[in-house]
């Protein structure tokens, strides 16, 4: 009495512990082994464990005839990369397209497919780089955003004065054609492997991030972009490992540690949409502690956060950082003076929060900052009690080690 | 129909189940142990039996008192309400320790017993053996018969990565294939029905990883060749990656051309054919890599009756051609390569 008599449910039970690649080796064993690692619901499981796949779809969207096959076809599409790599890119892109399909529909609409070999294969020749692999393979699931409305970036932004953000990930044609355009006015000479992967136009200047395609590291323009080249590094540096190494499982790259860092905050209601006259975004200001403070008077609540401005920064004047500060629950009149941005909101018990925006440099890079605004039951032609003072917490600042 | 037995327990008037092994043997076990038994359970409430040695419940065939007992230690100790997860887990830790051969016959029990916790406990412990070997190494452990026919076996696979060793070990199986399908061709049909039959299914097997720094890589190498090899001759001559492929399926289309495979074109569409010569991999295979895939190339021709020294030679001898043509996707190199071939 060997393995052959312990019973299908322990058979199903030792392959799906097993994993895919070890089921499809004990099929190599006997007919009977053979039999149990052929059934499809064991491929069901392997599919929805190592690929976030629910239906039998193969890499294309297309409906395979089983499970089995269209494990098969992805491990066939994907051979020429570590495997382990393959599942962790997908896993990434599974969780933020499921976000954005529940929360946020019409930017997952715009995502577009995947990129094909032949189509990395052109712009490496093109821009004459090596893409890490990690990036390659998260290209060859979703190739960018095809946006024609400025609101939908993946990775969003903020907003303030006529300086708006909202940042997405390019298309491979697109970065061709930026990194053509902006590499050239850099005054790189001797560094050409990097190229431009995601940005945000704007009246007064544009927020643009590289990717170095020799290290991985993912890098953000500074106000000294053009034609210092001035950039800042958008994930600890750290964290990066063996970006062109197909044979270790390790491998992580800007690209990668970014974008996971990016649903972890979205997952976690870090960060979340916004709505602003009936417009939707993403906002990269953070909605919870300890980065954005809260804090209740007289049935008021006012919460407040920043956020980093690197295309305002300048790294080479310390006195220098440009902060955008957010308070929610509007102001009547602030410490300086009245109504920064000019507003005097009325606001009712119930209704949508307030949310004003703001933005102001800084003399350090760290720090906190804090207020109050006043506010007037009523409405300001017509008091109905005397002013009363509301502080804004202190929220911090900090140069943060994820730069979005 | 005792309907003492389902009185309440006093405290101090322990209950008592009989249970008889396939043997003949009568067992007297507590009756919260047995209890803990899905099947027991409800051969006690549906049947009444178990309240007496001539009533004694009748257990399937698979359970022997041996394995029994290991069973109803199992239940004694889990049946006990007030025991932490941690203790719960130290013990299955030092349970779970036995010989494989006890442990299949303990799964195979529990199984038959539909006593689920027990079954999930062996079989992760059967699946944590199982990990790692070869199908080969997997055979002997468990003593399972070798009834998958030689060409199931060379089931070509998914080459995940630019091995040297495999691309090695792919040239000689390609070659088995080739003088399997020429044997084939004078057995019976039924044979080649049952291999068209099982390609759609086989050639979704396998995708084993073994280039990701994976030192077991050389024993997962036989399955992964299998898989690779198959894709070549199928494919033609107009829809090649690179011009390896080319070569391959010109030696080996004579043989193929027969057969038809329509189940299997569809997965071919748009697959990526590895690039034999990937300039990005080290050519070189280092000593220790180089024994094993000796051993593993013996092995195999062994297994087959042929005269592997010679055919070592001819491989390695294809290798070396291999390493001095340039690496190119166009023509070129394809018609240098299957030059080189023919000079064999």
């Amino acid at each position: 009495m060997g393995l052959e008599a312990v019973g299908d449910l322990a058979l199903h039970i030792i392959l799906r512990k097993l994993g895919a690649e070890e089921s499809a080796r004990a099929a190599c064993v006997s007919k009977q082994l053979r039999a149990s690692a052929s059934e499809d619901p064991l491929w069901s499981h392997f599919c929805a464990q190592d690929l976030h796949l629910h239906q039998p779809l193969d890499p294309h969207g297309n409906l395979a005839p089983s499970f089995k096959a269209s494990y098969g076809l992805w491990r066939e599409s994907f051979s020429m990369y570590p495997w382990s790599l393959v599942k962790r890119a997908k896993r990434c892109w599974a969780k933020i397209t499921n976000w954005l399909s529940l929360h946020f529909p019409e930017a997952h609409s715009s995502l577009n497919k995947g990129a094909s070999e032949a189509d990395i294969q052109h712009l490496e020749t093109q821009l004459k780089v090596k893409l890490p692999l990690p990036t390659r393979i998260l290209y060859r699931f979703h190739d960018g955003q095809d946006l024609h409305d400025s609101l939908l970036g993946l990775i969003g932004g903020y907003s303030f004065y006529n300086h708006l953000v909202n940042v997405s990930l390019l298309p491979l044609h697109q970065i061709v054609l930026e990194t053509k355009h902006v590499m050239p006015k850099l005054g790189f000479s001797a560094t050409p492997d990097y190229i431009v992967v995601a940005s945000s136009s704007s009246t007064y200047s544009q927020k643009l991030f590289f990717l170095n395609c020799t290290t991985g590291q993912l890098y953000v323009g500074t106000a000294n972009l053009l034609p210092d080249a001035e950039m800042l590094p958008c994930v600890p540096n750290a964290l990066l490992n063996s970006v062109h190494d197909h044979n270790g499982d390790q491998q992580q790259d800007g690209m990668l540690l970014w974008l996971e860092e990016h649903y972890r905050r979205l997952e976690n209601g870090i960060i979340r949409l916004r709505e602003q006259e009936a417009m939707r975004s993403i906002s990269q200001f953070p909605e919870e502690s300890p980065l954005c403070s809260t804090a209740v008077t007289n049935g008021v609540q006012v919460r407040c956060s920043s956020v980093f401005v690197p295309e305002f920064s300048n790294l080479q004047d310390n006195t220098q950082r440009h902060w955008v500060i957010r308070a929610y629950d509007v102001v009547v009149a602030n410490v300086n003076g009245e109504a920064v941005i000019g507003k005097y909101p009325l606001l009712c018990p119930g209704e949508q929060e307030f949310v004003y925006e703001s933005c102001t440099p800084l003399p350090s890079s760290s720090g906190s900052i804090e207020g109050s605004f006043m506010f007037v039951p009523g409405r300001l032609a017509d008091p109905k009690g005397s002013r009363f003072r509301v502080p804004a917490a202190r929220f911090p600042l900090q140069l943060p080690d994820y730069i979005f | 129909m005792s309907e003492g037995v389902m009185a309440v327990v006093k405290p101090e008037m322990k209950s008592y189940i009989w249970l008889q092994t396939a043997d003949g043997s009568i067992q007297q076990v507590e009756e919260e142990v047995a209890m803990f038994c899905p099947m027991i359970c409800r051969e006690i409430l549906q049947t009444g039996m178990g309240s007496s040695k001539n009533y004694a419940i009748s257990l399937p065939q698979r359970v022997n008192p041996a394995v029994l007992g290991l069973i109803l230690d199992y239940c004694r100790f889990h049946q006990v309400p007030g025991r932490s997860n941690k203790e719960r887990k130290t013990f299955d830790e030092k349970f779970i320790r036995m010989d494989t051969k006890k442990l299949c016959e303990l799964t195979s029990a529990a199984d038959s017993l539909q006593l689920k916790p027990l079954v999930d406990l062996t079989s992760r412990a059967l699946a944590r053996i199982i990990e790692g070997k070869t199908p080969e190494e997997i055979r002997e452990t468990f003593h399972l018969p070798d009834d998958l026919t030689e060409e199931e076996k060379l089931e070509p696979l998914r080459n995940i990565t630019d091995d040297p060793r495999i691309r090695l070990l792919n040239r000689l199986y390609a070659r088995k294939r080739k003088e399997l399908k020429e044997r084939e061709k004078l057995k019976n049909v039924e044979v080649e029905q049952e291999c068209v039959d099982q390609r759609s299914v086989d050639d979704l097997l396998t995708f084993i990883n073994g280039g990701n720094g994976d030192s077991k890589g050389i024993k997962t190498n036989k399955s992964k060749k299998k898989n690779r090899r198959r894709k070549d001759p199928t494919k033609d001559s107009s829809n090649n990656v690179n011009g390896n492929c080319n070569k391959e399926s010109e030696t080996l289309s004579s043989a193929f051309h027969d057969e038809s495979r329509p189940s299997s074109s569809s997965n071919l569409q748009d697959c990526t054919i590895i690039d034999f010569d990937d300039g990005d991999v080290d050519d070189d295979l280092d000593p220790a890599m180089k024994e094993q895939l000796d051993r593993e190339v013996e092995d195999f021709a062994r297994r087959l009756n042929s005269d592997w020294p010679e055919r070592m030679q001819e491989i390695l001898s294809l290798g070396q051609e291999r390493r001095l043509a340039p690496i190119n996707m166009n023509g070129n190199g394809s018609a240098r390569r299957y030059k080189s071939l023919d000079r064999r």
